[in-house]
This record gives C-alpha cells, structure tokens and sequence, in this order.
C-alpha cells in the first residue's frame, strides 16, 4: 500500500536520506524510529507529498506521487508532530472543511463518531485556542482520519495526550490497521512502537540501519538476540553502531 | 463513490468561516469598556485618515495623482521594487501559508497549481484591502475618473505587482533548490531584467548635467529632470510594462482610461499565466518560506529580531553574572544578554540614525540655517522617544510575560522582580554609553550656528580625544570660550562635579582645549522679542 523505492533527498550537498526503500502493506504499522535528525520527518514528509524526492520513488496505493500526486494523496493522512489548526475555525468546522477538502461524501454522519471516538464531542464549538494541547492533537487525527485514509502517517502522535488519550488512541491506530490502512508512525517512545507496531525501520543519518520484525531484525544482527528493544535501539543508532 | 475533492470551495469556507468566528469573537470583546474604547478609537483613526482626506477636497495623495510626473517617477520607484525581488529573492514571505494551511492543504488531494491558486486567492485579501484604501486615499484626484474606474485599475496594478512578487520568489526559491536547468532558467529574468534597469539607469545617467544643474533649484526641479530623463526614447521603452499598469490609475476617465486598460489588462494576465505556469518545486518553497515566517515571528514574539551568532558563528560577548549577590541581578544580566546578542538595538539605532540623517538632509534643503535643523532634529528625537521609546527597548518586563507562570516560581516577590526587568532597560543605556567616546554640547538658542561650524567641531576632535570650543567675542570683546563644544570622555567626571550657572566654562579655558572661530557665537535667543528681532534685522553685530 506504501512502497518506497530507493528514495533519497538532498538539501544542495547535504544528505537528508539516502536510498531508502520499504513497503508497508495493508494492515501493517511500520514503526519508524531513529535518533533526532536522523530523517524520519522528512521522510515522512516526502511520503505525504510535500517534499519533492531528488531521486527514487514513492507509490500510494499503487499510485505514483509524483506523477499523479492528486489520486495519491487523497488516499493519505499525515499528522504531523506538533498540531498546527486555523485559528478562526472550530472543532467542527475543521472537520467541514477537511471534507470538502477531500470530497468525503458521508461526512455529516461521520463527524459525531469521529468526535465521539476522539473524545471531543463536548468541545465541538470550540476554537482551538479553547483547547489543551492533547485536545488539539486529537483534532488534527480526526481531521486525518474522516476521509478514510489507505496510508496513515502518523509523526509522534501521542505527544501530548493523558493516559487515557494514550489508550484511546492506541485504539484507533490498531482498529484503523484492522481496517486495513498502511500505518508509519514515527515515534521516540519504544514502549509503544513495540506494542503497537508489526514492523520496524530504524534509520540512522537517514539510511535504513534495519528493517522488518523484531524478530527479523535479531535474525540479521544476532549480536542484538535477548537485548530490550531500548539496548536494540541504541545499538543500532549509537555511534559505533555500523551503518 | 467519494465527490471530487473541492479545494476552492473548502478556502472559500475557511475564510468566510474565519472572518465570521473572528468577527464574532472581536464583538464579544467589544462588550468590556476597555475594548470598546479601543475600537472607538480605531474608527475614529480611520476615519481621520481615510475619510478627512475627501471631506477637506483633495488630499496632497490625490493632487500628486494629477500631476505630470507621477507616472514616470512611480514606474521607476515600481522598478527598482522589483529589481530587489529578482536580486535578492523576493521577500520569502510572498511564498509563505500560515502553518496550518501547510498541514491541511500541502498532504491533501490538491495539485500544485491549485495550490498556487490557494495562494493567490490568500493575496486577493491584502490586495482588495488596499485597493479600498487607496481608492478612499485618491478619491478626487486624476480628473473625471470614477471610483470604480480606480477602484478596478488599482485592483489590477496590485495584483500584477503581487503576481510578480510571488512569481520572483518562486522562480528563485527554484533556483537556490535545483542546480543546473533550475539555475540556468534564473540567469534569462535576471538577464531581462538587468536590460531593462539598465536602459533606465543609462537615461537618468545621460540626462546628469541636467540633473545637477536642477539639484540647484531643489527637490521639485529634480523630480522633474528626473522625469525628463526617464521620457527618453530608451528609458521610456523599457519601463513601458510597468507604465501600462500604473497608467489607468493615473490617467483621467473616458477614452484615455479605456485605451490603456486593454494593455493593463494584457500585462496582468501574462504575469498569471507566467506565475500558474511556475509552479516547480512550489511546495518545498512555501513550505521553507513559512517555516522562516514562523521562526521570525517567534523571535519578534522574543524580541530577539536579530541572529544571536554573528556569521562566523560567535557570540556576543556579554558581561559576566557573578554567581552569588542579590537574585534580580541575574534577570537584568538575562535581559541585557538578550539584548546584546539579540542585535535589536543595533538594528533599531542604524534605523534611527539614518532616519535622522534623512531628516537632517531634508531640513537643511528647506533652510540653511543650522539653527532650525538642529531643531528639527532634536524635535524629531523627542517625538520619536515619546511614541516609540517604551517600544524601542523591547527586552524589558514584556519578554519574560509570556513566561509569567515561570517568573511567579522564583523566589522573589513581585515588585522586586519588575525592578529587575526595568533594571535591565537602565543598564543596557549605559552599555551603549560605554562605547561613546565624546558628546557634543549645543543649545537650540544659537540660530547662527552652522552645520559646518558643526563639522569644524568634530573634526578637530579627532575621534572625541579632545576638547574642542567655539571661541567667540565677548561683551567687553575679549575673545571667550563656548558651547557648542566636544567633550572627551576623559573629562566627565569634571563636568559631573560642576555647580552653579557657569557650566562648563572653566574647563573649557584650560589651555589644553583647541578652539574653532564661531563669529556671531555671542547671538542667542531668550525671549519671544528675541525671536522677533532676529526674524527682521538678523544677529546684532560681532562686538
């Protein structure tokens, strides 16, 4: 459902991510995880269409981005990290304009669940700067959520939320899985991406240091065998990890 | 089957739902006594300066609409605008969505002219405002043209100029991204471009004898050398695009109106069909513009508005915090560190000073008496302190309110800490005083006193190391020495310690002071009578 093919984008002679190929296939959540700067937002960036590759592919859904970048991401979400809204629209109005944005036809009777599931319905009247910074976090999901999207990329998306939201949210990603979505979700807590994701991408200065299950990935490195997802983590991006 | 998605209508929704929510939030605060004498006060400006100017006859906006050198002078101005977009990148903030339209529109199903579309309907905001504004401004002026005439063709002169802007910008974010094609496509506008500012530059050059002679009989001769020139053969043809868009602002209504619009009309759609076909690399563009936005936004939020590392990459050096001794000393220290490695102070006194120097030059055309200049000058100063000397230093108590919660957690009572936040204003003055070599004493009472003898004092003083009078008659004739003068640092203290009226004459009599001849230096002014005579025979003669 999302298939990278040896991307790699450069900023004049920096490296932001070298030939980096994956696919997550329907149903799957690829954990991406990497230490800070290591390319995982602009990868996800790029998977979303707002940054151009300088090479390599990007499919969604089979449908080439950059050569049909309309079809391909109206079948895709992306939240980012830090929930950005319209100061002047509330609750309910992003989620409008959000339809009408994507041509979602059965939005009327969407937007109650999607507010209820999201646990917003009591703030459905609301502008944002009436909202706490999980509060918000949720809209930007739901607004990422109502047009049914195949590809979800999702950069940190518990940030924020109370332990309850946590869980709720948990649910969501998972049951929008089930529902056969290809989900990426970037995230720096290891806890989660272990509980929530079918796979792992691990980059390091943006390349792929490994990729696949948990298990796939002790099959290749059998040093990692038996360490905590954590030990795994940094033996892969630390410094004398070998690229 | 999903509808297709509608991007146009969905801007549409967001803006008619922001201005209603915004508008119903504003009405809302309207309602506390403070708010409504704010917006009283808004209108009441508005109206003042939109509407006085029609209800008083034509405003000097709209007389200088029908004067004959307002085309050629506005094209060159419109010129040289430009000419910064293309040297220099544009502004990035013409590339630049509010964040949130970057996280809604940029990943959604909305292709990358639709997107530049976007764009432009955002423009249309700013441009239909100020084409109200200037259509209120003008009314009255230019002949019989009507309102909408004006109304429609600064319509189209702001949008053409918007459309140029964002096109200049995209043209060069593309270049700095791409090497190669991207760049080379850089060097064609740039090459036209440079053509055309160069046939401008070569008929204010050939026409330069003539301008220097004009200069002599000031601004309003100058201005119209200045148009001679640019009516030449070639300078008129290369400035011809930019005249056909200024042209149905400024020309009357009827038939003249009428036979320029089409080649406006012509001009304008070229530049959107230039700018709709630019869009390569758009969103990376915007995306960088608006995170530039936001970054300078937060820094003015921070009044930090300048770059903390210089470009080699050091710091400022700051004055080091002992680490023990009163508490508030430590939040005046973190708001002078703001300061000096902020940079705000250095931008905002160049930006002062050549406002000045501005002032100075413009004074000294109207009359060569130092004197009024130096009125002008030291009126100009007052006015400016007065309205901008409380936002002029913006590190102080404001900078940390945004952190209010965190500044309640120290452990110092309130008062004492907006002592130190004032503290720290108090100290970065004398900082600056610190770098001050000499001062320069004058009154505003000595009419005679020239910009020359001025220059005499300086220069004498070789960079403020020494002690420089004017020498002068007195009463009896004797010669005597006075203000204006320069004082070298070194000589402070004395003048700290001096009493009584005799201010700084006795040190100005040590034998070490230099002396620069000041003949009517005896002349001042004291009295309105003073005033008077001096208005109708002059300075009385030297004793």
């Amino acid at each position: 459902m999302i298939d990278v093919i040896e991307y790699t984008k450069l900023y004049g002679d920096t490296v932001a991510v070298r030939s980096l190929s994956f696919r997550v296939a329907p149903g799957d959540v690829l954990g991406l995880v990497g230490p800070n700067g290591a390319g995982k937002t602009t990868t996800l960036r790029a998977l979303a269409g707002i940054l151009q590759p300088t090479s390599g592919s990007i499919r969604i859904a089979d449908i080439d981005l950059h050569t049909d970048p309309v079809a391909a991401k109206s079948r895709l979400a992306f939240i980012p990290d830090e929930p950005q809204l319209f100061d002047y629209l509330t609750v309910t109005e992003h989620l409008q304009f959000v339809a009408r944005l994507y041509g979602v036809q059965d939005a009327a009777p969407r937007i109650p669940v999607l507010l209820e599931e999201l646990e917003l319905t009591a703030k459905k009247d609301a502008l944002p700067t009436e909202l706490s910074r999980g509060m918000k976090q949720k809209l930007a999901i739901a607004c990422g959520l109502l047009h049914r999207p195949s590809a979800l990329l999702l950069d940190e998306p518990l940030t924020g939320l109370d332990p309850v939201g946590i869980r709720r949210m948990k649910e969501t990603i998972a049951a929008r899985a089930l529902e056969g979505a290809a989900v990426i979700l970037s995230s720096h807590l290891l806890h989660l991406v272990e509980e929530l994701c079918t796979r792992l991408l691990v980059i390091r200065q943006g390349q792929a240091v490994a990729l696949g299950t948990i298990a796939e990935i002790v099959e290749a490195r059998p040093e990692l065998a038996g360490r905590s997802l954590e030990e795994m983590f940094i033996a892969l991006t630390g410094d004398d990890a070998v690229s | 089957m999903p509808q297709p998605p509608a991007p146009v209508p969905a801007m549409l929704f967001l803006y008619r739902r922001t201005a209603a929510n915004r508008l119903r939030q504003q009405v809302a605060r309207a309602k506390s006594p403070r708010y409504l004498a704010a917006v009283v006060m808004g209108m009441l400006y508005i109206w003042w300066a939109l509407f006085r100017n029609a209800q008083f006859g034509s405003g000097p906006l709209a007389k200088l609409v029908e004067t004959d050198i307002a085309v050629p002078i506005a094209s060159a101005f419109l010129l040289l605008s430009a000419a910064r977009w293309w040297l220099f990148g544009g502004e990035r903030s013409a590339l630049a969505f509010s964040q949130a339209e970057v996280q809604f529109l940029f990943p959604a199903p909305v292709s990358r002219r639709q997107l530049v579309h976007a764009k432009l309907m955002r423009m249309q905001l700013a441009i239909l405002l100020n084409t109200l504004i200037f259509s209120v401004l003008l009314r009255g002026g230019g002949g019989s043209v009507e309102g909408w005439q004006r109304g429609l063709s600064l319509w189209m002169l702001f949008s053409t100029l918007a459309l140029h802007r964002l096109g200049a910008s995209i043209v060069h974010a593309n270049a700095m991204e791409h090497v190669g094609t991207a760049r080379r496509r850089l060097i064609v506008p740039l090459l036209v471009f440079g053509a055309v500012l160069a046939a401008v530059i070569f008929g204010v050059v050939t026409a330069w004898p003539l301008l220097r002679v004009a200069s002599l009989s000031g601004v309003k001769a100058v201005l119209l050398a200045i148009t001679d020139a640019l009516r030449a053969t070639v300078p008129a043809a290369a400035l011809w695009p930019v005249r056909a868009v200024l042209e149905p602002v400024f020309l009357g209504g009827g038939t003249k109106w009428l036979a320029a619009m089409p080649w406006a009309v012509m001009i304008l759609s070229l530049h959107y069909l230039w700018v709709v076909r630019l869009d390569k690399a758009f969103e990376e563009a915007a995306l960088e513009a608006t995170q530039h936005r936001a970054e300078r936004q937060r820094r003015l939020r921070a009044s930090q508005m300048g770059n903390s590392r210089s470009r080699k990459g050091k710091l400022a050096t700051v004055p080091s915090l002992a680490l023990t001794g009163r508490p508030e000393m430590a939040i005046a220290w973190k708001n002078v560190v703001a300061a000096l490695r902020g940079g705000a102070w250095r931008t905002q006194l160049l930006t002062f000073t050549i406002g000045l120097a501005a002032l100075a030059a413009v004074t000294r055309s109207a009359s060569d008496r130092a004197g009024d200049v130096f009125m002008g000058v030291t009126f100009a100063w007052g006015a400016m302190l007065l309205f901008i000397g409380p936002l002029w230093m913006r590190f102080d108590l404001r900078l940390d309110l945004p952190r209010l919660a965190m500044l309640k957690t120290m452990p110092l009572p309130g008062w004492r800490i907006v002592a130190a936040e004032i503290a720290a204003v108090t100290a970065l003055h004398d900082v600056r005083f610190a770098h001050t070599s000499a001062v320069l004493i004058a009154t505003c009472d000595m009419p005679t006193v020239t910009v020359e003898h001025l220059q005499s004092l300086l220069a004498m003083s070789q960079q403020g190391t020494q002690r420089v009078a004017s020498e002068y008659s007195g009463p009896d004739g004797a010669p005597v020495r006075g203000i204006p003068a320069t004082l070298p640092r070194a000589d402070w203290p004395a003048l700290a310690a001096l009493d009584g009226d005799q201010g700084a004459r006795g040190l100005l009599r040590d034998i070490g002071t230099l002396t620069v001849s000041l003949p009517s230096g005896h002349f001042d002014l004291d009295t309105p009578s003073d005033i008077a005579a001096w208005r109708t025979t002059g300075p009385p003669p030297t004793p």
